[in-house]
């Protein structure tokens, strides 16, 4: 019932399935197994679908790990034996084979199935902002899940095991991870609303030049300002304000980076721009003074829902950094 | 000027991966080397790559893409009919960018702490991330002749150039890097099989005694 419904219906499913596996984790007591201390008859009939559980939890958004972490114990148990192991699948693959039976079902089915997109995502990153103005300019419906980063969700470490971090968009099930990766990934899905990257192979190229330039530069330095002080911490601004300059004499007279309209250099760009108060205020300057056409430029793209939606108040931010800076005792 | 200018180092690990993609899609195109060792470069470097002055940089017809990455999905944009490096489905494409990029973060970086560094703390601490990062994308490769699936793509393309230093971290951090993943370099002798790639890679040997060896001079990390 989890993966054939939507909604109230599969909140409710869900709630019921948690339910009996709870009971079945008070049956199991502190035995190692149902059968005692071996596999038994109760193992074998119950243990084939844990090879579900990640279908059950992708389609219906819950965890059974942290509602029956003891079970999930007793499962690990018995996967350990070969026997187990070597006849469940993999449960990736469990999952696509849903997917495909969902799309193969009844009309009524395959209407209430949407496409499954979901961000995880942290207020204040502007690497998660990137994720949110293109997911807006395209309107594309998703869930967006905020994540406490001092205590991971089960999710996004499995979903992002490498690097752990956010953002991680989930299309169906299948995660893609890095900003301008996931950016570009929407791009290419739904190419035909709001196009962010233009078609001509040497455009393209210049845009994936500046979006990188963007990342190694710009953003590298602007986040180690805020684990330094001093001379070390004036040094790292100076160089943050040059490559604004250099942005900025690139952007030249166009309003956008991708020309008449916002592009893949604008939203690889923007976010940093609800930093700029936080910059400011540290640092006892006007970004204005410094660079104002791409202060404009920013307010420019800021008129824009996408973008005004998807950037936090720069007072929040501030006091973020403030905390952060505490926390990190450089204050 | 030609049709196609490659600007390139021959040690440069970037500059191959543009030399295996033009290969790969059959471009002739004129190599023009930039003397890094001698410190000075060229009025056409400065001018072709303004912001960050480094090669490789691909000049076609007369105009400038620069960063390997960049040139490299370039090259595979603008010579779109033969030999794809990515594969046609954006989730396949996010995926093959995921890992290319994984190894830009990682391998250069970690490496460097092998071979700029004297025995000790960082250079073992570079040994160990390494061979972290070394073993992951053994795990991502599995079962498959290449990372691109039965042809090399894009994150082969990114990596393999890499093999060529492989020989300096080995001895000058003492350690061998096919015993830890042996499946790793299986691939790299498969990937030297095609043109592409052999023509392309440099002498691992040559470039240890005649680059590693004279920038560890050069900039006293010995």
């Amino acid at each position: 019932k989890i993966w054939t419904t939507k909604g109230d219906e599969q909140k409710s499913a869900t709630e019921e399935f948690i339910g009996y596996l709870k009971t079945l984790e008070a049956e199991l007591g502190d035995k190692p197994y149902f059968g005692g201390e071996k596999l038994g008859y109760v193992d074998v009939t119950m243990i084939p679908f844990y090879s579900w559980f990640h279908a059950y939890e992708v389609s219906g958004n819950f965890s059974i790990e942290s509602n029956c972490p003891k079970l999930m114990a007793w499962a690990k148990r018995c996967m350990q034996h070969e026997s187990v192991s070597k006849t469940l699948p993999d449960p990736k693959k469990v999952y696509e084979f849903i997917l495909q039976l969902k799309k193969e079902g009844a009309p009524q089915q395959r209407a209430s199935m949407a496409e499954e997109v979901i961000l995880l995502d942290s207020w204040v990153s502007p690497f998660g902002m990137r994720a949110r103005i293109a997911l807006a300019e395209k309107g594309i419906k998703h869930e967006h899940r905020e994540e406490d980063l001092g205590n991971k969700s089960d999710l996004l470490l499995k979903m992002n095991s490498i690097h752990k971090t956010i953002p991680v968009l989930i299309h169906n099930g299948k995660p893609v991870c890095e900003s301008n990766n996931i950016v570009q990934y929407l791009d290419e899905v739904w190419h035909d609303k709001s196009p962010l990257l233009p078609s001509d192979p040497y455009l393209k190229g210049q845009a994936r030049f500046w979006a990188d330039f963007v990342d190694r530069k710009v953003f590298d330095a602007g986040r180690k300002v805020w684990v330094t002080k001093g001379e070390e911490q004036k040094s790292l601004m100076e160089e943050f304000i040059g490559h604004l300059k250099t942005l900025e004499a690139e952007l030249g007279d166009e309003p956008y980076f991708g020309g008449e309209k916002m592009g893949y250099v604008d939203v690889t760009m923007v976010p940093i721009y609800s930093w700029f108060h936080a910059y400011e205020v540290s640092g006892n300057f006007s970004f204005e003074s410094h660079c104002p056409k791409l202060v404009a430029w920013a307010k420019r793209c800021m008129q824009h829902d996408s973008v005004s939606k998807a950037l936090p108040d720069p007072e929040k931010v501030y006091e973020y950094v403030l905390q952060l800076r505490k926390r990190l005792g450089i204050e | 000027m030609a049709e196609v200018v490659l600007l390139d180092f021959w040690g440069s690990p970037f500059g191959m991966r543009a030399r295996i993609a033009l290969a790969e899609k059959g471009v002739k195109y004129e190599y023009k080397e930039e003397h890094l060792l001698t410190g000075k470069k060229t009025p056409l470097l400065l001018e072709t790559n303004p912001v960050h002055k480094k090669i490789p940089v691909l000049i076609h017809n007369g105009k400038p893409i620069s960063e390997s990455l960049v040139i490299v999905q370039y090259i595979e944009d603008a010579w779109s009919d033969t030999a794809p490096l990515l594969p046609a489905d954006p989730y396949g494409r996010s995926q093959a960018r995921f890992w290319a990029d994984f190894v830009d973060k990682k391998i250069y970086d970690q490496g460097k702490k092998i071979w700029a560094n004297k025995a000790g703390e960082v250079q073992e601490a570079g040994k160990k991330e390494l061979m972290e990062s070394l073993k992951l994308l053994e795990g991502e490769l599995g079962e498959k002749p290449f990372f691109g699936g039965e042809t090399i793509g894009y994150v082969d393309v990114a990596l393999v150039p890499f093999y060529t230093w492989f020989y300096s971290f080995e001895t000058i951090g003492n350690f061998s890097i096919e015993a830890e993943c042996p499946k790793l370099i299986e691939w790299v002798k498969r990937c030297l099989e095609r043109e592409s790639v052999s023509k392309s890679l440099v002498d691992p040997e040559k470039v240890y005694v005649d680059l590693i060896l004279v920038l560890k001079k050069m900039y006293g990390y010995e």
